[in-house]
């Protein structure tokens, strides 16, 4: 019993503290599942196993994130704490060695983008501070803290499971309101939007819904000669390309890029996105409304 | 009654004969992008695409249509070559509109069909492997469209000129890739610009799925990218943002006073 009291309350901080941060990796994991899905499958999880997965990863860090956040340092608590956080050192160290640019996954997904080493050393960082939450730690009249995590997996579960009819996008995604195109690096592929005012749709040139709203799109926005300049996104697949130029007759230019580029703007296909001087203005799931469409088919500001 | 109806028949054939036979015509341009056995392929300018194949195995240049899809013979008289830019291409879409084909879309296909005979559009292959910068444009046409669009800095291009130094450029890029659209034929406006310079240039065409031994041996991780070399040795390299402006970055990397 030496020391507890004086270690308790570093003890407990520690714990508070990875308790919000659980809480905050399944809030952003639970709000895009099919995404974090996504990262899963990247890391050879099987097709089949990811989005079952994923929710099981969500529930696991809420329900984990509601007993530390209430205060518990439970032996067993502290354990898995500290499991989970090792084992995230050791996903970012194999992105490390597995490169992508940027890593969406260890704890945060869109919320925060990290590259794979800054997201190793605070992840180190996290399993160091799991340790500081062993100090001080009551041996005797801590219970574990049942009802609090199945209540924090349940909700996390739920948040996730309903998430893809939330309008969530703007938190989920690395397109919203006021981001610069530079940061959505949507001025990688189409450069024009650097300047002006522009309409960026995201498509998924495989979904026949989207190819028969062509048309209307088309008319509504008075393409090519409206007054809105119109970009259309789309994973970079030429067989598809080749099929909607065809099928749908976009009278917009659509251009293609890596799918993974485009996978950290939307949650579900369409999107669209209003930018004007280089910043995302507005940002609409699926298409804008008609409404939107006609103001900007006359080159006003919807 | 009758007389009214009879009136807005008649109005409206006037109306749709008026404007059949006021119709914009559609300008087209050469393309590598699609190929049809046998024939030249030319794309329209603006959007929605339509594209015309001539000569085509019905005996008459046909005119595509996409979205409403459409295949129909043309008469030649209708197609025209612009007098400023013989590079593109008229044609008088106005008139009867007749002499359909069958069309339908067979994946990333287009097939026209009539009494037995079968035209097949298809995406063209990727260009791979060594090209000159004349083979490239020969390949991939809209290159030299886009090229004459873009106007060089005259101070940099003044600098290439005056290189003394021979140099090597290897270009690698795909005929695929929408970002080497945009910036290769920037680099075909130079390097027509500088003719006479001491500089000799490869484009190298690499696949879509980026397995190519010579981009994977000299470290290339982005398309387009272009190596400086002088006696065949790496002295520079120009990728991302320096396609801007190529001819700015090439003389900023190898036209220095000291070279």
């Amino acid at each position: 019993m030496c020391g507890t009291s004086k270690l308790g309350k570093p003890g407990g901080l520690a714990g508070f503290l990875l308790g919000a941060v659980l809480l905050l990796a399944a809030y952003a994991k639970a709000i895009d599942p099919y995404a974090f899905a996504d990262r899963l499958r990247d890391m050879s999880v099987p097709a089949g196993a990811a989005y079952p997965g994923a929710l099981v990863v969500v529930a696991f860090e809420a329900g984990l994130g509601a007993a530390l956040l209430g205060g518990s340092r439970h032996r067993l608590v502290l354990l898995a704490t500290s499991a989970t956080f090792v084992m995230f050192v050791g996903i970012v160290a194999w992105q490390l060695v597995h490169p992508d640019g940027t890593a969406v996954c260890g704890c945060f997904g869109q919320l925060l983008e990290r590259t794979p080493r800054q997201a190793l050393y605070e992840d180190v960082g996290f399993v160091a501070l799991s340790g500081v939450a062993w100090l001080g730690r009551p041996t005797r009249s801590d219970v574990l803290p049942w009802r609090s995590s199945l209540l924090g997996a349940a909700a996390g579960a739920a948040l996730a499971l309903s998430a893809p009819w939330l309008p969530l996008d703007n938190q989920a995604t690395a397109l919203a309101p006021g981001t610069t195109v530079g940061a959505t690096r949507l001025d990688e592929i189409v450069p024009e939007l650097r300047a002006g005012r522009h309409l960026v749709l995201l498509l998924d040139r495989a979904d026949p819904t989207t190819s028969a709203r062509i048309p209307d799109l088309n008319e509504r926005l008075k393409l090519p000669h409206g007054g809105t300049p119109v970009w259309g996104l789309a994973d970079d697949d030429p067989e598809l390309a080749a099929a909607f130029l065809w099928s749908a007759a976009p009278a917009f230019e659509v251009r293609s890029a890596p799918p993974r580029m485009l996978r950290r703007l939307y949650r579900r296909l369409p999107r669209s996105a209003l930018v004007d001087g280089g910043r995302v203005l507005a940002t609409w799931s699926g298409f804008p409304p008609d409404a939107t469409l006609d103001t900007l088919a006359r080159g006003g500001l919807p | 009654m009758r007389w009214f109806v009879w009136k807005t028949v008649v109005v409206a054939l006037v109306v749709s004969w008026w404007s059949a036979a006021h119709a914009e015509p559609l300008e087209l341009e050469p393309t590598g992008q699609f190929a049809a056995s046998g024939s030249a392929i030319y794309r329209s300018i603006e959007l929605p695409a339509s594209f015309l194949v001539d000569p085509s195995p019905f005996g008459r240049p046909v005119l595509i249509m996409t979205g409403r899809l459409s295949a129909r013979l043309l008469d030649p008289k209708r197609i025209s070559r612009d007098a400023a830019d013989p590079e593109v291409v008229r044609v008088d879409t106005g008139g009867p509109q007749e002499d359909f084909l069958s069309v339908r879309v067979d994946g990333p296909n287009l097939v026209v069909d009539r009494d037995g005979r079968t035209m097949t559009l298809k995406a063209s292959p990727p260009l791979l492997g060594d090209r000159t910068l004349d083979e490239l444009i020969e390949a991939l046409p809209e290159y030299r469209r886009d090229a004459a669009r873009y106007t060089p800095d005259p101070a940099a291009l003044d600098k290439l000129r005056r290189l003394k130094q021979p140099t090597e450029l290897l270009v690698f890029f795909g005929s695929w890739c929408p970002h080497c659209g945009q910036a290769v034929p920037r680099l075909v406006r130079v390097l027509e610009s500088v003719r006479g310079a001491p500089i000799a240039v490869t484009f190298h065409g690499v696949p879509h799925d980026g397995t190519d031994p010579m981009a994977n041996d000299l470290g290339v991780n982005g398309l387009p990218t272009m190596i400086v070399r002088r006696d065949s040795k790496e002295v520079a390299r120009m990728a991302g943002d320096e396609w801007a402006a190529p001819e700015k970055s090439l003389a900023a990397l190898i036209a220095s006073p000291a070279r």
